[in-house]
């Protein structure tokens, strides 16, 4: 089977992804150094994408099916969204920060790569599931961002001078977060139509999901109509986040989780 | 944009509730609100709102839009107005619809252990309340009005803005005031070559349906079980240091809690045929595994089979040591599908597989499989499917369209350049 040609690809891909991203940065100093950046990130990105060709036409279905594979497709779309967003926003930590989350899941593929099924329950059994767990991957990785940002904003702020360039880049980070937020609700519910027959129940995770997003909406709009009040929304980004980390771990302690389908055991 | 400015300080001399409305007279309004739909909940006796179905929704719907519409257009100027499609109302409504989705997501809904007191408010039925239902008008009213001020007169920069905007008005619109009009129902068939119509709702209801179904086969497909020994005092497992229990599967090697295991045979359905354990395809058969287990520090070794155990027979497992029992687990569903004919009338037919994930769709009626009997395992004859129809979900998939599109138009052009300073 294929998967022994894996750590050959995974390898490749890395390589890329190194030189790419230092290309990149050292571009500061040489600009031509730039496109051949760009190139070296899209050949990783093709690497692993004939990896996964390659294994889709050997197996003869979508390799979807066992967790190694899905761990392929998280690596796969990580790399493409970040490197997408580079491309908009001209942020180049996103590509180490990507690629540092892309890792962890090719180095699981390459410490176990079973490719045998483990058990999934059938409903979570869906060309759904990958493109709904990489987006909130991505969205709350940049939201994570968002909230460095807003205490590093903090730290400057009593101790230092604000810049206003920090809480900018932190609104950028917000806004590109909560589009993808928004799209991994939207997917939610969408594959919650396919699989329980309704798009939205008010499962406990998803209207914790939901409350996540309310807050991070009314951050954008404060923050948007009171530019100024600096104070306010560094305090406020710092403390929104909590609550999508409330949402994310704490979960299965909630009075009202006990039933929910997000809360699995621990096998 | 520019029509109202939360920025500017309220003229010094400014009292509450003088024009422009800020956060101030926002927040109190919406907490009225909420309030007033606590009062109603209580005087009605605690049971909720009732949403009405098609065509009353339909009608408040095309009344709510026009009355946005006359408001926006004859009265745009007025500072009321101006301020239901202002910031503070906006922060005011969300936070209010926040608090109490906070509410809905602490509090167990519609659980039996409830309170008077839970009731009263609408706690114990946060999405059928007065105040929910209540608070997203307001918070409708705000998103509608916005909408309309940079819709009419259109502008091609506001697109963004309009696809969020709208899309979350229609989606929020159209899946609340939809769900009355939303019928979810079970039909439960039988491995028994006979027809069905009929199926019944949560409450008991029995509906027929405008299609007729046959079940031919019923299919689970089970993952292996999983060796574990559990310590029959306690009725836990002992992992050692696994992080998750082998599957069993013919060869295995495996360490657990301090022993060597090998499989040296699987059968996934098996039975004791005259005292030799074969394969057998008989009901109830079951799954099983001839395992070696040595105990790595004092060399004691057992060896014998060992089986799940389905609805009909007994499990069997290896004494280890003391209280320490090796067993194979139940199998868990890997996949389980209903192979159905489906009679849409007395010339058309379908031969359908029915899964999890793919669900099959006849006269505007979405087709799930959802269950079986559990207690039979592979071997249930029963299988258990819904079926679902609602007409709102054109409008919603078009409201959430709109908001993908919006989303990626957020992630595109991020912030606005021209952001307000004052
Ligand atoms: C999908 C969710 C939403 C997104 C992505 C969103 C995004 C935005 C953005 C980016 C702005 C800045 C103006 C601009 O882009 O030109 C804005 C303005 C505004 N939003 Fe939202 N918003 C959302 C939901 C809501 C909701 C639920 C409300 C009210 C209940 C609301 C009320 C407003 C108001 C009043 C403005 C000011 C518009 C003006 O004064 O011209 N928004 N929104």
């Amino acid at each position: 089977m294929n998967w022994i040609y894996f750590p050959l690809y995974a390898l490749i891909t890395a390589i890329f992804w190194v030189i790419g991203t230092s290309l990149i940065f050292a571009s500061k100093r040489k600009s031509i150094l730039k496109p051949l950046g760009h190139i070296a990130l899209l050949l990783g990105i093709g690497t692993i994408t004939t990896f996964v060709v390659i294994l889709w036409l050997q197996l003869g279905r979508p390799p979807m099916r066992t967790l190694g594979e899905t761990r392929l497709w998280y690596a796969l779309f990580l790399l493409l969204i970040g490197y997408v967003t580079f491309v908009r926003w001209g942020y180049q930590w996103v590509l180490i920060l990507i690629f540092f989350f892309a890792s962890i899941f090719l180095v699981t593929d390459l410490l176990h790569p079973e490719t045998y099924e483990k058990t999934l329950m059938p409903a979570l059994q869906s060309p759904w599931f990958v493109p709904h767990v990489i987006v909130y991957i991505f969205a709350y990785a940049m939201l994570g961002f968002s909230w460095v940002f807003s205490i590093y904003g903090l730290y400057m702020f009593y101790f230092k001078s604000f810049p206003m360039k920090v809480l900018n880049v932190a609104d950028n980070l917000v806004y590109i977060g909560f589009a993808f937020l928004t799209m991994g609700l939207l997917f939610g519910a969408l594959w919650a139509k396919e699989a329980w027959g309704h798009y939205w129940t008010w499962d406990p995770k998803e209207t914790w999901a939901f409350l996540t997003w309310l807050v991070y909406l009314v951050y954008i709009h404060t923050r948007y109509f009171h530019y100024t009040k600096v104070r306010l929304h560094l305090w406020m980004l710092s403390f929104i986040f909590i609550v999508l980390l409330l949402c994310w771990f704490g979960i299965s302690y909630m009075p009202s989780a006990k039933n929910s389908v997000h809360v699995y055991s621990n096998e | 944009m520019g029509l109202t400015n939360g920025n500017s300080k309220k003229e010094e001399s400014g009292k509450l509730w003088d024009y422009p409305w800020k956060y101030a007279e926002s927040f109190i309004i919406a907490i009225e609100i909420m309030v007033a739909g606590i009062i109603v909940e209580a005087l009605t006796g605690g049971k909720g709102i009732t949403i009405p179905g098609i065509p009353v929704n339909i009608y408040i719907i095309f009344i709510f839009a026009a009355v946005l519409l006359f408001l926006h257009v004859r009265y745009r100027e007025s500072p009321a107005v101006i301020w239901i499609s202002s910031i503070p109302a906006a922060i005011s409504a969300i936070s209010i619809y926040a608090v109490l989705v906070l509410l809905l997501g602490f509090i167990p809904q519609n659980s039996h252990e409830t309170s008077k007191f839970l009731d009263f408010t609408g706690l114990s039925h946060v999405k059928s309340s007065w105040s929910f239902v209540l608070i997203q008008f307001y918070f409708l009213t705000t998103l509608g009005m916005v909408t309309l001020r940079r819709a009419i007169p259109f502008k091609k920069k506001n697109i963004g803005f309009l696809m969020n905007h709208f899309g979350l008005w229609l989606t929020l619109l159209a899946a609340g005031l939809g769900s009355a009009d939303l019928k979810r129902l079970t039909i439960n068939l039988l491995e028994d070559g006979k027809i069905n119509n009929i199926a019944v709702s949560q409450n008991g209801e029995m509906y027929k349906m405008p299609f007729t179904l046959k079940l031919l086969d019923f299919d689970v497909v089970q993952y292996n079980p999983r060796l574990a020994i559990v310590n029959v005092e306690t009725n836990k497992y002992n992992m050692g240091n696994a992080k998750s229990l082998p599957f069993a599967v013919k060869n295995l090697e495996t360490e657990l809690a301090g022993w060597h295991i090998k499989v040296q045979e699987y059968l996934s359905q098996a039975m004791l045929i005259n005292g030799i354990m074969q394969n057998s395809d008989s009901v109830g058969s079951n799954p099983a595994a001839f395992v070696f287990a040595k105990n790595i520090s004092t060399g004691d070794t057992v060896k014998g089979w060992i089986t799940s155990g389905s609805y009909a027979l007994e499990p069997s497992y290896l004494v280890l040591k003391g209280t320490d029992f090796l067993i194979l687990t139940q199998p868990e569903p890997k996949k389980y599908s209903s192979k159905l004919i489906v009679y849409k009338d007395s010339l058309t037919s379908d031969t359908v597989l029915l899964e999890v994930n793919k669900p099959y769709s006849v006269k505007g009626w979405e087709i799930y499989q959802t269950g079986y009997d559990e207690n039979k395992g592979k071997w249930s004859t029963l299988s258990v499917l819904e079926a679902v129809n609602d007409p709102w979900l054109p409008v919603v998939y078009f409201g959430i369209a709109s908001l993908l599109c919006g989303a990626l138009y957020l992630f595109w052009i991020g912030k606005d350049k021209k952001v307000k300073t004052n």
